[in-house]
């Protein structure tokens, strides 16, 4: 009776737990499956062919690789400079008591929380100033505005992790604070810094308000809007398989980062939000 | 017997207890110097967080006053340099027997509602959902961290991927889900799920549900981790029913991590632009708020109508803000560093 | 090598009650001189300790090393070496790059760092361990490595933060040693924290006594040992505690203050009225002695410690019990009755305040 019960509850699990997998990985099967020319004809489910067409199609038909460059290229500029001004800047706000922390880490939450579009039309002001109008740099700038708040909110909270002690001897030995950071907390903090970098990263690639108002040329658009833009012969009828082919194509390098890394996101979404 | 030096010095006696209350005023006394340290950390971290502050006044703080200012004018993309100041005008007017302005637009409320609707059904639903998950990942089985990692994908793609991808699935021809759908006979026809104004709004929370459930899910999940062993183990002692256990004990442990998951949902639920953008794009009947202000600023050029309507999103987000600063009194203050 | 002093030194941490975390404090230590400041936790030790490191502001006051004030002084200038409790190890280097990363920092040649760290490693035994890192070490090595990177630079004071309170006992016990050893060597003005008594005793040239922010006794171990200034100290210091009797003094005659039938008690003080009485319990006796007071007892608890046995004894003098330390093993019943004996020249006696009457000079023993 009780064996039963035991065993009724595990397949019950058992099943909520395969339920789990086919929602969140389905449709990416669909959208796989779909690039290899299932949805058309009779293959609902399944690939039609198993040919790299429509992958070629996005390659050929626009500057797709152009738009992954510009995309890997925003994208990693966001995460160098964010890190450097966030890493520096959370030290000041981890470790050193001074009037206004307080005050300065409200800020800081509260620039997190702005709608885009909430800036949007004076960005676009600021970005036609700068003269970086339809270029890159109109994003990164964007982009590491937009990712700073929460890197420096994570980098804080890992931050005051560091035991006191450790400083302290670094500054009997004599360190400066630029010492203590680059010498000691930045080694100790490195899976910290790979999970801030991350969400920075997965931020920045995904990325489509800013990069949709801010670029106006095919070349220099980033892969979120490559593929919003994506369109076939007539106005109403898109071609699915393309569009799928260069979603899966933006989407494998960041699942390839959840698998890796998926320990440091969940840390890194934890630290930034429970912990605050 | 050892006693040779018994009262045989005079002991350094210091301040005996008796002796001290004197001592109490010195509190009172000139300001204390800072030692070297103190005043070169002070100094040094004011100059590590200048980049981070120049940064954010200038491309954050300054755009947003800008676009603030811009409400107040008849800015328009094509003479965004000379424009004048026109008070209200944006927000509302009273013009030959009409009302003029954003409050006084059908479509900006239809945008507000649609923006409620969506940020409050979706995030009650993903709250539900992602404690569910968060429930079945906290238990122990063989394969939980490829499930855990699995459940992060959808977090993790691109809004605009997902929302193809679910366009694609939702397809009122070939998409798979009514396929699905009439196969298991829960509806007898297609529907154009994205198009019908029944079943739009209702799409775009389920899309909308999927993408974010995970990051429910995973902060309660962290939640979950923190709770200590021992009050389950003595439950388990005590022979209390799970359920009850769950709503006795767990959702008072979790609550409040899950109530910043909430909040943190809500906001980033009320500035919804992608989704909606690429799954129903410029239907009247999904509208919300950042794409009815972005769709005024860039598609119709009318920079201080939509600066208006984009500032009114920001104080909604603002508000909220702060109503969860002053409910919850964040602790900020790095308790335990010194 | 430098020696310190302290003229009304305070430490208030501004908050919400403002923690007056050191009051007032005048202290003066020698050059070459090992100090131990000991007390139970939250007394202000540690924060006086890291006020001398200079991690922590001065309130108010003066501190000078040598002839030098260093109330503004980084800590980098004052010329110290602080072993921490935690030891504090980089975690991501290697042994030695932790001792040679205080020395690089001052852009010491790399031929000069190698031959300072190898000789410091050399004295501490730990010349195999330099390329290891700290998670690769036990306690008792860790606690080298700390105590290495304070010395590698050659500071002027020494500063150790309840530096062997992580290790298990046998351990704190050979490391206390080889401190003290290191000390006899390099004469270097230290300063030792410490919650244990016993540390204190062993180690100190000069034992700090501190509770609340404030000095309760400063001198050597014996000396506060034999005659402690105050009853804060008498309890504090001495394993196990000593024992205090309420007691009224008339003259040098003292009656128990909680006894029905009062007995009176010639003891080598003078003074009136109410006053503590206090006697270590290896001071009590359990033969008769001349002089020495009675007391009838129960015996209420043993505890064998092999070396010693403490007796629990109950009386009508006292509330609490009397502890009585025989040496060697003593086999007694529960509830068996005997009698005890205090004699006076070991008796100490404490003012209302708790102060100690400063015992009669005719009376000095032999």
């Amino acid at each position: 009776m009780n064996t039963f019960k035991l065993r009724t509850g595990q397949v019950l699990f058992a099943l909520a737990v395969l339920a789990l997998l086919l929602y969140t990985i389905f449709p990416f099967y669909i959208a796989i499956a779909t690039s290899f020319g299932a949805g058309t004809g009779d293959h609902v489910y399944t690939p039609a062919y198993f040919d790299l067409r429509n992958y070629l199609s996005v390659f050929k038909e626009q500057p797709f690789f152009h738009n992954i460059l510009n995309s890997a290229l925003v994208s990693f500029a966001t995460v160098a400079i964010s890190l450097l001004i966030a890493v520096t800047a959370s030290y000041a706000l981890a470790r050193v008591h001074f009037r206004g922390r307080t005050m300065l880490l409200l800020t800081v939450l509260g620039v997190s929380m702005f709608p885009q579009v909430a800036v949007l039309s004076g960005m676009f002001e600021l970005i036609r100033m700068l003269g970086l109008y339809n270029s890159l740099g109109s994003l990164i700038l964007s982009y590491t505005v937009f990712s700073l708040p929460f890197s420096v909110w994570i980098l804080t909270t890992f931050m005051r992790g560091i035991p006191k002690d450790l400083e302290e001897a670094a500054i009997v030995d004599g360190a400066t604070p630029w010492q203590i950071i680059t010498r000691i907390f930045m080694p100790v903090l490195w899976p910290a810094l790979v999970t801030t970098g991350l969400l920075a990263f997965i931020g920045a690639w995904n990325e489509f308000m800013f990069a949709i108002t801010f670029i106006l040329s095919n070349e220099n658009r980033t892969v979120p809007v490559a593929i919003s833009m994506i369109s076939g012969d007539s106005q109403y009828e898109l071609p699915w398989g393309p569009v799928m082919a260069a979603s899966v194509v933006v989407t494998v390098p960041l699942i390839a980062l959840v698998l890796i890394f998926q320990r440091k996101i969940v840390e890194g979404l934890t630290a930034g939000a429970v912990k605050g | 017997m050892d006693t040779s030096s018994i009262g045989a010095q005079g002991t350094k006696t210091a301040t005996s207890p008796s002796a001290l209350p004197r001592l109490g005023a010195s509190t009172g006394r000139a300001k204390a110097e800072l030692s070297g340290l103190s005043r070169q950390r002070i100094r040094t971290a004011w100059l590590f967080l200048t980049p981070m502050m120049i940064g954010l006044a200038f491309v954050a703080g300054w755009p947003l006053l800008r676009t603030i200012y811009l409400g107040f004018t008849d800015a328009t993309l094509s003479s965004i340099d000379s424009y004048s100041f026109i008070g209200l005008e944006n927000y509302l007017v009273y013009d030959n027997g009409h009302w003029y302005g954003l409050l006084a637009d059908g479509l900006w409320w239809k945008s507000v509602w649609n923006t409620l609707y969506i940020t409050v059904l979706s995030v009650s639903i993903e709250t539900v959902l992602g404690v569910l998950v968060a429930l079945i990942l906290h238990a122990k089985f063989p394969g939980r961290g490829l499930v855990r990692a699995a459940i992060l994908i959808p977090w993790a793609i691109p809004t605009v991927v997902s929302a193809k991808m679910w366009g694609w699935m939702l397809h009122d021809q070939f998409g798979v889900i009514n396929d699905l759908f009439m196969t298991l006979h829960i509806i007898s026809e297609p529907i154009a799920w994205t198009v019908n104004p029944d079943t739009v709004l209702g799409t775009i929370v389920a899309v909308d549900v999927w993408k974010t459930t995970p990051f429910m899910a995973l902060l309660t999940l962290a939640a979950l981790q923190m709770l200590p062993k021992d009050c389950y183990e003595a439950a388990r002692v005590d022979g209390i029913h799970p359920l009850k256990v769950f709503f006795k004990v767990t959702l008072p442990l979790i609550k409040p991590a899950l109530v910043v998951a909430v909040v943190f949902r809500m906001l980033d639920a009320l500035r919804i632009f992608d989704l909606v953008y690429i799954l129903t794009s410029n239907s009247e009947d999904t509208i919300v708020m950042s794409v009815y202000a972005r769709q005024a600023l860039i598609d119709f050029q009318q920079i201080g109508y939509g600066s208006a309507a984009s500032t009114l999103l920001f104080l909604m987000v603002f508000g909220l803000t702060l109503a969860y600063i002053f409910a919850t009194r964040l602790k900020l203050d790095g308790s335990g560093d010194h | 090598m430098s020696s310190i002093e302290f003229v009304k030194l305070d430490k208030v941490y501004k908050g919400l009650n403002n923690f007056h975390a050191v009051k007032g404090v005048d202290l003066s230590i020698k050059d070459g001189e090992f100090v131990v400041f000991v007390g139970p936790s939250g007394c202000g030790k540690s924060t006086l300790l890291r006020m001398i490191a200079g991690l922590e502001d001065i309130s108010g006051g003066d501190m000078y090393f040598g002839s030098r004030r260093v109330n503004t002084l980084a800590p980098k200038e004052r010329g110290i070496g602080m072993v921490f409790q935690s030891y504090a190890l980089y975690p991501h280097m290697s042994v030695y790059d932790n001792m040679a990363f205080g020395l690089s920092l001052e852009k010491a040649s790399s031929q000069n760092i190698d031959e300072k760290v190898r000789e410091v490693a050399a004295t501490l035994q730990i010349e195999h361990l330099l390329e290891r890192k700290p998670k690769e070490l036990s306690g008792g090595q860790r606690q080298r490595v700390a105590i290495g990177r304070a010395i590698v630079r050659q500071p002027n004071v020494f500063l150790f933060d309840e530096p062997l309170s992580n290790l298990d006992a046998s351990l704190r016990v050979q490391m206390r040693i080889e401190i003290i050893k290191l000390h006899q060597r390099l004469k270097t003005t230290s300063i030792y924290v410490t919650h244990d008594q016993v540390e204190a005793m062993t180690m100190a040239d000069k034992i700090v006594v501190l509770s609340q922010g404030r000095i309760m006794q400063v001198g050597s171990p014996l000396d506060i040992y034999n005659s402690p200034a105050n009853t804060f100290v008498a309890g504090f210091m001495g394993s196990p505690n000593m024992n205090f009797i309420q007691v009224t003094a008339n003259g040098s005659q003292l009656a128990a203050a909680t006894c029905d039938v009062p007995r009176s008690f010639e003891v080598p003080f003078q003074h009136q009225g109410a006053a503590t009485l206090g006697i270590r319990p290896e001071h009590i006796e359990l033969t008769p002695q001349p002089g020495a007071l009675q007391l009838e007892c129960q015996v209420s608890v043993v505890e064998h410690l092999g070396n010693e046995t403490l007796l629990y004894l109950n009386t009508d003098v006292s509330d609490q019990p009397l502890v009585v330390a025989v040496a060697g093993e003593k086999s007694m019943q529960i509830g068996e009755k005997l009698s005890v004996y205090l004699p006076p020249q070991c008796c100490h006696l404490f003012d209302a305040n708790g102060d100690a009457i400063a015992r009669l000079a005719t009376t000095k023993p032999n």
